[in-house]
């Protein structure tokens, strides 16, 4: 049986995510090149290395990461090259209250997360 | 049960079936050597056949996900895993059911799988690298295209034990191997290539697809090596092993491949 779990293997799919960097990071896990995405993967990892372990980030950085995941699920629709993702497959991954909190970022703000993610 | 592991539990539950149903198959009036040696022969060339068809089936499952570039680089690459499978076994089909003489076998045709498996795996990986923005010499076609041919004449020149097989089918299998050898080298290549470039999302299916080609290469050095030092082409069950082995890891590489619909 050891076997038969090994190579059918274990899927992180049905994770929801609470927090707006668990999200943002895996976002980040379905981008086709890496490249494309570079610039907001190193200011996802610069915010994530000022939180404390298990400490909430401040409503600042917060705002911070919805801005990047944003960013990333604009890329992820328009211009990944392998796949066209839909925008709501990409927020179920959000639990209930941090889809919430994003949505309501989005509101607030200018369309500034449709820019080409390479500017 | 979600859909990748039953599509990958269906392919296995066939191939195994069509593994015991292969038994039931009665030896030809040619065959001069014993039954057993016939049934498990001609049975475990039709499990490795089913396998790598069956790892094709896998790739297919998931492209409908993906943009039509990816589409025709997976439908190149699958195919040339069916003709993995496909030539090998019509080698083991050839000798257990006396075909030798057909003109199949007498005008070459025989080789042609072998030939085109290559070339369908690199150029679906090639179109792969190129859609992720890979940037390799081994995407270069003026690059790849010279050392392969370079690849095949050194092997004509390398000198072999005496062999019971007319020197230029010889000198044909050895160039076909070294053919395979090359081009599923650089398509191995380019997979840790993509494999680094692209997202934790898609590393498990790279890394599973990178495995399965590092199988073919084995395989194929395997019989250059043992056909350069017999002087026939090695055969038996350590390469069915080898190749049912090898038909596993597709399996897991489309395994992986259909996981990744998933988000």
């Amino acid at each position: 049986m050891v076997i038969f779990k090994n190579f059918f293997g274990t899927s992180r799919e049905s994770e929801i995510m609470t927090t707006a960097i668990d999200l943002a990071t895996t976002a980040a896990r379905f981008a086709s090149n890496k490249t494309d995405i570079e610039p907001l993967l190193h200011e996802l990892s610069m915010i994530s290395s000022r939180a404390s372990p298990g400490a909430l980030i401040s409503p600042e950085d917060e705002e911070a990461v919805f801005d990047i995941y944003l960013k990333l699920e604009h890329y992820l629709m328009t211009a990944d090259p392998l796949r066209t993702f839909d925008r709501n497959q990409l927020r179920n991954k959000a639990s209930r209250g941090l889809r919430s909190r994003l949505e309501a970022y989005e509101k607030s703000q200018p369309l500034t997360h449709n820019q080409p993610v390479r500017a | 049960m979600k859909k990748a592991t039953k599509v990958t539990l269906g392919v296995i539950f066939l191939a195994v079936l069509g593994y015991l149903v292969s038994f039931l198959i009665p030896a030809p009036v040619s065959w001069s050597s014993d039954l057993p040696t016939f049934k498990w022969t001609l049975a475990n060339s039709i499990l490795y056949t089913l396998l790598h068809i069956g790892a094709a089936v896998l790739f297919m499952a998931a492209v409908n996900t993906y943009k039509a570039g990816l589409k025709k680089a997976y439908a190149a690459i699958a195919s040339g895993i069916v003709l993995v499978g496909v030539g090998l076994a019509q080698v083991v089909f050839i000798n257990v059911f006396g075909l030798l003489q057909t003109p199949w076998v007498e005008y070459g045709g025989v080789m042609l799988p072998f030939v085109a498996a290559g070339l369908a795996i690199y150029f679906g990986v090639r179109a792969m690298a190129k859609l992720v923005g890979a940037s390799s010499p081994l995407t270069n076609l003026w690059i790849v295209l010279p050392f392969l041919v370079v690849s095949v004449i050194v092997a004509e020149l390398l000198p072999h034990v005496a062999s019971p097989l007319p020197e230029l089918y010889f000198d044909i299998s050895n160039a076909i191997s070294v053919w395979d050898v090359v081009l599923y080298g650089a398509s191995l290549g380019l997979v840790l290539h993509i494999k680094k470039l692209s997202g934790a999302h898609y590393t498990e299916s790279m890394a599973w697809l990178a495995l399965g080609l590092t199988g073919s290469v084995a395989i194929t050095t395997y019989i250059l090596i043992g056909t350069y030092s017999t002087g026939i082409q090695p055969g038996g069950y350590v390469l069915d092993v080898a190749v049912v082995l090898g038909g596993l890891l597709y399996i897991k590489a489309g395994h992986s491949f259909v996981k990744t619909e998933e988000l």
